[in-house]
This record gives structure tokens, C-alpha cells and sequence, in this order.
């Protein structure tokens, strides 16, 4: 992904947020804020969907499990997105679980003030219809870059969007960055096992990426975006010009 | 939670049979044939199609490469997922079989649903069906096994699985490279699979695929190899 691309995404995500509570503010403010601990189920996959979430501040996780029980993290949301109303309008049912993966604060709506809501402003619909557009294409992508990526690329990408969520990168030359997600929870990101991730970041080691403690350090942004895009590697990495530090 | 089966569910055929009915008479019917593209990626959304009846491929271009990401079919509103942000087509849809599609004017679908509240419900309600979709792809494409989903592709191409117990012989809609692709496996991958799958009664002659026992390819599908 180009940087310019990645600049418009990281633009567009501060708009969409600035957006959803423009738009659900004034359901929102008849409700009081929810404040949750850190890994608490909020809903469970087939629980009938009743209530509607605007997350605020944390993180949440969006999760499927298989028959043994074994997680498969969809989604992480972020303040200012919002989830369950696809459920409530559409789906009856809650099909994936979502569970805090920080301590939260979310506003929580019943389904009937969502439905009145819409009845009194169905002007309001064509916004959430915008959003979930978004999202959706979203999801789109990451199904395709599981059906056409491999798992080395998937998570050179991952490592990519967490650089780049953090502010412009530079050009070439080093980078570090914080690992915000623990790894068993990036191995349900990117659809490989925990052991695999771990195998695969010490494999990265020989590109000069090095994860450890929480902190990703990159000896060349260049050569992680060849690897998240597939291409072919430089023959040689471009001597590190400069050291910029990237913080959250 | 149970594995996302490769039929439409009871209530989603409602839901599109519901919005077929509300939307037939906003549009004109057109019948296509099979390799029609009913929309590019990229490309203004003027009119939305609702698909009536027939099988239709979409894909999103990513990096350069055409990825399939799924089959659809009955009920399903082309267009759905641009028209109230970018009005641009998020995805490419071409079709795989005959289809019959019902045209709507864009706009008229836009003030409808500005307007009416049951056309809002619906319309959120019908890409929240796409988005659950989605969720179960990405989902089987994590959880299950190369096999697994090539046998659960292969049952999607069973009419109706649910009363064909016997012998069936069915048509690859696609080429064997896009289905691997939308599978998410390489062709050489497909072709072993394939090859493994035959004693289980599964023969694959050019684009003719006979399945000698759905029952057996329902349980390979659903993971017991």
C-alpha cells in the first residue's frame, strides 16, 4: 500500500469517527457511558441481538470461535466505531462475539430507541449506510488479502498499518513503533497460529525488523512495505539515512 | 458456534424475497447472459441491481491482482455498499450463469431510503446481510481446512443440497485458477485437492464435476476428512 493511500485511510478514519457521533450523538446523550474492565464478553456469538454499541475509549474485539473453542479475532474496534447495529436490524442474532480487550467506555442502546430513532430520522440512515459501506469494504479487503496474500505478507501488512497508525512515515531510513496488540491476538489478525507469528516475527529478524518487549523496530521502512506488498526485495537495503522514532 | 452453511438461511431468503418485492416496481427487469459484467470496481453507481435470479461473481482489485471474494446470488442489491458514500462501485460483478436483474435508478433509491423508513430498515438490513458474509468467509477461510472449503464450494454448487442425496453433476462456474483464487489457494493446491478428493467420489472432467454422494462431500465440507 502507498503511502498517500494509507495517509487518505488514516484521514478518512479520523473523519468516520468525528462522523459517528455527529450522527448518534443525540441518541447517545440519553444514555449514560458504560464504563467496562478490560476482557469482558460484551456479547456472545447467537445471543439475540438487542442492544447497539458506540465505543468511545478502549478497544473491542470481534471474535468467532471453532468447535473446540478456538478464537479467530475478525475485527478490532476502535473509539468511534460502532458495532451491533448490522445484528440488530438485520441479522436478529449477534454472529461473531465481542469482548473488551482494554478497559472501555461505550454507550450501550437498546434496540427499540435504535428503531425509533430511525423511524423519526430515516434521513439519518443514508449516513449509516455510508459507514457500514466502509466497513464493509474493509472487510472485503482483508478477506481478499487472506485469499490472495501469504501469511509472511499478512503480517509484514499488519505491521505496516500499525506503523501507520501512528502518524506519517518516513520515506526510507529506520522506524520504531509500539506493538499495541498482544500476539496471540495478531495471530487471530492475520489467521495464523500463535506459534507461527512468533516463528515468523524472529524470522523477519533477517530483514531488520525486530520485535521484542512491546516495540517493533524497523532498520528500513522500504524494505517492509516490499514485504508487505510481495514484491521483490531490493539487492541492497538503502544505508539508514536517518532515525525517526514514531510514537503513538 | 455452528459453521456458516453454504445455503442461504430461512430468514435471509424473507429478507431478500421482501426486498425484491418492495424494489421490483422502482425498476426494469433485464435478463443477462453468463460472463456480463454487471459492475466495475471504481465505476459511478447510476442504477443498483437487485439480482432476481441467477449466480453472479464479485471481486475487488487489490495490489493489482483480481481477487474473487464471493458468489451471489437471489437477493442481493449490486451496488448497495457505495451508493450513500463514494457512489462508486466498491467491487466487480460479472455473471456466471443467465441472470435476471431488476434496475434501480440510484437516486430513486437514495430519496426512498432518506425518506421511508421501512426502505432504510431494509437497506441496512440487506448489507448487513453482506457484511455477515463476509464475517463467515473470513471465517471459514481462517478456521478450516484448504479441503474443507474446496469441498464446501463444490456442495454450493449443488441446486439444492438439502434434498440431493444422490449422484449430481454439476458445471465449474469459473475457471480452476479464479476458483483456487477465491478459495484461496494456488491451482497446484486445487489440483491435489481434487486429486484427493476422488475416492470420496468426487471426478472433475474439464468444467464437469460429478459428485457421486452430497452427504459425503457435506461431511468433508464441514471437516471430517
Amino acid at each position: 500500500m502507498s503511502t498517500s493511500a494509507s495517509a487518505m485511510r488514516r484521514a478518512a478514519r479520523n473523519r468516520l469517527a468525528g462522523v459517528h457521533l455527529d450522527l448518534l450523538g443525540p441518541i447517545i446523550s440519553q444514555y449514560p457511558l458504560t464504563h467496562v474492565a478490560a476482557h469482558t464478553q460484551l456479547f456472545s456469538p447467537g445471543e439475540a441481538a438487542d442492544r447497539f454499541f458506540l465505543l468511545i475509549e478502549g478497544k473491542v474485539k470481534l471474535s468467532s470461535y471453532d468447535a473446540s473453542g478456538a478464537e479467530s479475532i475478525l475485527h478490532v474496534f476502535e473509539p468511534g466505531d460502532f458495532f451491533g447495529l448490522p445484528a440488530l436490524v438485520g441479522l436478529k442474532r449477534y454472529p461473531a462475539g465481542g469482548e473488551t480487550v482494554q478497559d472501555s467506555s461505550l454507550a450501550i442502546l437498546p434496540r427499540e430507541a435504535v428503531y425509533t430513532w430511525l423511524r423519526q430520522s430515516p434521513e439519518q440512515a443514508e449516513s449509516l449506510l455510508a459507514i457500514l459501506g466502509l466497513r464493509y469494504l474493509r472487510m472485503v479487503d482483508d478477506l481478499a488479502g487472506l485469499k490472495s496474500h501469504t501469511p509472511h505478507q499478512r503480517l509484514c501488512q499488519f505491521l505496516l498499518s500499525l506503523a501507520e497508525a501512528t502518524g506519517p512515515l518516513p520515506g526510507h531510513g529506520s522506524a520504531t513503533f509500539d506493538m499495541t496488540l498482544p500476539q496471540y491476538m495478531i495471530a487471530g489478525r492475520i489467521g495464523l497460529a500463535p506459534e507461527n507469528v512468533s516463528r515468523a516475527l524472529k524470522r523477519l529478524r533477517e530483514h531488520g525488523i525486530d520485535v521484542r518487549r512491546g516495540k517493533v523496530a524497523v532498520r528500513d521502512i522500504t524494505l517492509l512495505r516490499c514485504l508487505a506488498e510481495g514484491d521483490r526485495l531490493p539487492r541492497t537495503a538503502p544505508p539508514s539515512q536517518s532515525h525517526q522514532e514514531i510514537s503513538p | 458456534m455452528p459453521r456458516p452453511s453454504p445455503t442461504p438461511r430461512l430468514a435471509d431468503s424473507i429478507t431478500a424475497t421482501g426486498a425484491i418485492e418492495r424494489l421490483a416496481p422502482l425498476g426494469r427487469r433485464l435478463v443477462m447472459g453468463e460472463g456480463c459484467m454487471v459492475a466495475a470496481q471504481g465505476t459511478p453507481i447510476d442504477t443498483l441491481s437487485m439480482v432476481v435470479s441467477g449466480r453472479l461473481v464479485t471481486s475487488r482489485r487489490i495490489q493489482g491482482q483480481d481477487v474473487p471474494i464471493e458468489i451471489i446470488g437471489r437477493g442481493v442489491l449490486i451496488g448497495l455498499e457505495g451508493l450513500c458514500g463514494a457512489a462508486r462501485h466498491g467491487l466487480n460483478a460479472r455473471s456466471l450463469t443467465k441472470v435476471t436483474l431488476d434496475l434501480i435508478p440510484a437516486d430513486t433509491c437514495r430519496t426512498l431510503i432518506r425518506t421511508a423508513p421501512d426502505m432504510a430498515l431494509m437497506a441496512l438490513a440487506l448489507l448487513s446481510l453482506r457484511l455477515r458474509q463476509c464475517i463467515a468467509d473470513t471465517d471459514r477461510i481462517k478456521q478450516t481446512s484448504a479441503t474443507s472449503r474446496t469441498a464446501s464450494f463444490l456442495l454450493s454448487l449443488v441446486t439444492d443440497p438439502e434434498s440431493a442425496a444422490g449422484p449430481q453433476t454439476v458445471k465449474l462456474p469459473m475457471s480452476k485458477k479464479a476458483i483456487a483464487a477465491h478459495v484461496g489457494i494456488t491451482q497446484q493446491s486445487l489440483s491435489r485437492i481434487l486429486r484427493h478428493l476422488r475416492p470420496a467420489g468426487i471426478n472433475v472432467s474439464g468444467r464437469t464435476v460429478h459428485i457421486a454422494a452430497p452427504l459425503v462431500l457435506a461431511a468433508i465440507a464441514d471437516g471430517g476428512e
